[in-house]
């Protein structure tokens, strides 16, 4: 963060806007599902179910959880974001007869 | 309203939506409604940890213990329907409030406002108003600029760390907490949280601020399917503004065909999203009501009545009668009393023990020779109260049911109990699938009492 940006704040690229979009809303919902999903499921259960012997703590589930949801959520999002795209050029389905209104 | 008014003008043009934002500051009715709304909520969030309940944290999400206190009420992971329904009354009460007083909730009580207002507070605190920041950082590096920029972002940090570990202290006791983080010995990941709750912090309120709101917040897209016409909304009188311009102070501007409005750009000045709330009700308007404060103390100036942008309807605007009952608040306000009644009364039945029986999926059932045929089951046992408990297990449902193992158990204060039993039926009785039920009874006069059905399963008889 440079000086100029500490107090100051310019309009957000296209970019900038989906990076901050899909990480807000993949967290947004990595929690609720986090709390959905640990509400029901001790991770100590699970981590002996599944025999990870580096999960050794509670905290430490609930975290690996919570992080494990929010990729999931950013990897689909971001997958979604990239094949839902539209191309930029040339005119769009139907905006001059015949082109794109097979 | 300070007195640099020419200044703005001469930073005019910043307010395009291309250009940087440096909202100016307010004063005014809602600009203190605000500032008071920050300090309340703050004020709840910071000191509520350290609110003491009987012997321990009055709020408390014990999430290693995975128990959540709140106050008198303890709730268990099986008692997440209520959290649930919690949750559903909040998103629910969002939309009611949204429906009657429009965006209420992002101008006073969202935390990202919340903390934007804290973390400005202490910007302009240091750093001066709006044209002494914008010649700071302009300005070339000289002692004056680097100790400002280094006392603002000490303060800043300084409360991002104090939120996150404030946040923290209402998933593990606050008290322990701070005694393990006074001694450097914390768990991996409390640190961990505490840091990333205070990166969260400094990142949203004192970098991102109404970006968020403008860009990432979910409920500024939906929010507008919430309106209708009776909803509160900033908005600007265009008919009694308009043909905006510029007049000399104590000249009859309706004589000369003009509107109330100065076109000062005050409204556009103090907007922290750089909206012109002239244009009419935009989806960036956080419903802050800086623009009416603004507005207000031009007014005032001018010798105009206040409230030429103010909080109001779109039905008003057109000269129509309020209405506070229609359909949709009917519909948010009767959703809302049902799912709060069901939340209430729920757990006010709640019951504090709760009796398991898991019946042993690997076996279906074992010839114990003469004595007949068993099931295994395990009995789980949960204790909500604060006092152990004595109990007599039985068995009931077929003729010369009993159980192998011994009947009385004792479960500690808030802790689950399991229990491996086997119950064995003789054989003339056993054949085929039965119900049958556990019963579990206190025996130190505390009069508790519950069953729990279960199948026993025997033999099938030949066809």
């Amino acid at each position: 963060m440079g000086d100029s940006q500490d107090s100051v704040q310019s309009e957000w690229s296209r970019d900038t806007q989906k990076i901050a979009v899909l990480s807000w809303i993949s967290f947004l919902t990595a929690s609720v599902f986090s709390m959905l999903f640990f509400a029901f499921v001790d991770p100590l259960v699970l981590v002996e179910a599944i025999n990870v012997d580096a999960i050794d703590s509670r905290h430490a589930g609930y975290a690996i959880g919570f992080f494990f949801f929010w990729a999931n959520g950013w990897i689909a999002g971001w997958f979604s974001m990239r094949l839902i795209r539209r191309k930029r050029r040339g005119p769009a389905a139907g905006e001059y007869p015949g082109i794109g209104t097979r | 309203m300070n007195d640099d008014a020419a200044a703005g003008y001469e930073y005019g043009k910043l307010y395009r939506s291309e250009d940087k934002i440096y909202p100016r500051e307010v004063k005014g009715r809602f600009a203190t409604l605000r500032r008071l709304a920050m300090f309340v909520l703050l004020g709840i969030f910071y000191l509520g940890p350290w609110l003491p309940w009987e012997g321990r944290q009055a709020v408390l999400f014990d999430l290693p213990a995975r128990k959540f206190y709140i106050f008198g009420l303890t709730l268990w992971p099986q008692d997440f329907i209520y959290l649930a329904l919690l949750l559903v009354i909040a998103a629910i009460g969002l939309f009611f409030f949204t429906a009657l007083a429009g965006r209420i909730w992002c101008g006073y009580a969202c935390p990202q406002t919340v903390w934007t207002e804290a973390f400005t507070w202490i910007e302009s605190a240091i750093e001066g108003n709006r044209s002494k920041r914008m010649k700071l950082d302009k300005g070339p590096w000289n002692v004056e600029k680097v100790w400002r920029k280094t006392a603002k972002q000490i303060c800043w940090i300084a409360l991002a760390l104090f939120t996150g570990y404030t946040f923290v202290g209402y998933f593990s006791a606050i008290v322990d907490l701070t005694a393990r983080l006074a001694t450097f010995s914390a768990g991996p990941w409390e640190v961990f949280w505490v840091l990333f709750y205070g990166f969260a912090t400094y990142g949203n309120a004192g970098f991102m601020r109404e970006q968020v709101c403008k860009y990432m917040c979910p409920y500024a897209r939906f929010q507008s399917s919430m309106f209708d016409n009776d909803t509160l909304i900033v908005t600007y009188d265009a008919e009694r503004g308009e043909p905006r311009g510029a007049r000399r102070r104590g000249s009859d501007h309706r004589l000369q065909g003009q509107g109330d409005c100065i076109d000062c750009t005050m409204c556009v000045q103090v907007c922290p999203t750089g909206i012109d709330i002239r244009k009419g009700l935009q989806y960036e308007c956080i419903a802050c009501a800086a623009c009416v404060d603004a507005c207000d103390s031009v007014m005032d100036k001018m010798n105009y009545p206040r409230g030429l942008v103010r909080y109001s309807t779109e039905r008003a605007m057109e000269h129509k009668n309020y209405r506070l009952f229609r359909p949709r608040t009917v519909m948010y306000g009767a959703i809302l009393a049902a799912l709060a009644i069901a939340l209430v009364s729920s757990l006010a039945l709640t019951k504090p023990v709760i009796l398991d029986v898991i019946r042993d999926r690997n076996a279906l059932y074992r010839d114990v020779g003469r004595a007949g045929i068993q099931n295994t089951y395990t009995i789980r046992v949960v204790n909500k109260h604060n006092t152990p408990h004595d109990y007599r297990l039985a068995v009931s449902g077929i003729e010369g049911i009993r159980l192998e193992s011994d009947a009385s158990l004792s479960v500690a204060a808030e802790s689950v109990f399991t229990l491996p039993v086997s119950v064995t039926v003789p054989h003339e009785y056993a054949g085929g699938g039965h119900a049958i039920a556990f019963h579990l009874e206190s025996t130190d006069g505390s009069d508790i009492r519950i069953s729990e059905e279960s199948r026993f399963r025997g033999p099938l008889e030949s066809l």
